[in-house]
């Protein structure tokens, strides 16, 4: 025999629990299943049909759910019931943190391997993140930055000589290039106009178009940016190159013998920090 | 079928005109809009009470309890002031929109044919 009472109680059980539902609530939908039910009862229907139409109509309970949380804390700001529901909160809170370290304090060792292993995890992920992160940027910290990049070929960061130009006059959209290319480790010598001479090994330096400077908007310290460069023989120097070259004296204006046999004169100096 | 769109847009005005004519209660609500757009729409209790919730928090309705005969009480809601000031402001809008299409589709809007 069909039992319409225990089927909505058991159908209620079920939303007792669920922290979406006030009591209110369900006195509400219960009232309605109530009153579907005799509505289809009227209609012809038995108890049990009328009970399994009325409560598929319902719906499943987590749609339900998810509406009736929506509404939640607006219900409870109108009840004035939010200081107790987050003292509740708060208790409930309070017990779980008890109930873990009580588990974990009878098991120590278990505790132990578990929150280590998962340290350790957290700790590898997080460096492997920012490994990959750094790997795969470059400097964004130049102005034009969005605008600019590099062509490689297959195997390294490096075409020939000529692609520059030919890309820049083929296509339109390209606005400038610049090419670098390593210079050799050459030993630098200063021949400064008292003291000793000077000599620097180790050096590393580019060739590079004039265009660089305009690229990537080098800050200028000394020198005029738009003809430095724009010579053979030319060369701009970092601030810390300049100094490590020239100490006390002016770099702008002197030569620089490189590798024995080529004179560079210095037409600036920029300020470029390489820890980026 | 009307799409759920429409109908969760309907769904103001629908309860704020309804309950302008008088008190009612949910089960009432979703047979009348049953009646109302001849069978065509059926709001589940997951798509009514939540709203008629939601009009309460915002204090377009309010909610009183009326004993019935048998055990669960039924929970009545009628309009507020508010309320009636919410539902000028959802007529002038549906409004706004209809005009707007009624003047596309003329006074006697046709389905095409076939």
């Amino acid at each position: 025999m069909f039992d319409l009472n225990k089927a909505i109680a058991s159908w209620r059980r079920a939303l007792t629990y669920n922290r979406a539902f006030l009591g209110d609530d369900l006195d509400e939908l219960e009232r309605h299943l109530r009153d579907q039910v005799e509505g289809l009862q009227a209609e012809g229907f038995s108890a049990r049909e009328a009970f399994g139409q009325a409560r598929g109509e319902m719906g499943d309970f987590g749609t339900a759910e998810a509406e009736y949380r929506k509404v939640y804390w607006g219900k409870l700001r109108r009840r004035r019931e939010l200081y107790h529901e987050l003292r509740w909160r708060l208790s409930m809170l309070k017990n779980y943190l008890k109930v873990a370290y009580r588990n974990l304090a009878r098991r120590k060792g278990f505790a132990f391997i578990n929150i280590s292993g998962l340290a350790l995890g957290m700790a590898c992920s997080l460096l492997i993140l920012f490994h990959v992160k750094e790997e795969l940027s470059y400097e964004r910290h130049f102005p034009k930055a969005d605008r600019i990049y590099r062509l490689n070929d297959e195997v390294a960061a490096m075409t020939s000589a000529v692609h520059g130009l030919e890309l820049q006059n083929d296509i339109p959209e390209i606005e400038q290039t610049a090419r670098l290319a390593k210079a050799g480790q050459g030993a630098v010598k200063y021949i400064p106009k008292q003291g000793e001479v000077r000599q620097f090994e180790g050096t590393k330096g580019y060739y590079a178009d004039s265009t660089v400077i305009s690229l990537f908007d080098l800050a200028f310290i000394q020198g005029d940016p738009r003809r430095a460069l724009k010579g053979i023989n030319t060369v701009v120097l970092t601030a810390d190159m300049a100094a490590r070259y020239f100490g006390e004296d002016d770099p702008l204006g002197e030569v620089l013998i490189y590798d024995e046999d080529r004179l560079l004169q210095v037409t600036g100096v920029v300020e470029l920090d390489f820890s980026q | 079928m009307i799409p759920k769109a429409l109908v969760a847009a309907s769904l103001k005005p629908f309860i704020l005109s309804l309950l302008a004519g008088g008190e009612s209660y949910g089960y009432e609500i979703i047979q009348r809009i049953h009646e109302l757009t001849d069978g065509k729409v059926r709001w589940t209790t997951s798509t009514l009470y939540p709203v008629l919730h939601s009009l309460e928090n915002k204090g377009l309705l309010e909610s009183f309890w009326r004993a019935v005969e048998k055990a669960p009480r039924r929970k009545y809601y009628r309009l507020t002031t508010k309320g009636y000031q919410a539902l000028d402001v959802e007529k002038q809008q549906w409004l706004d929109v209809h005009t707007a299409l009624m003047k596309l589709w003329g006074p006697q809007p046709q389905l095409t044919p076939g």
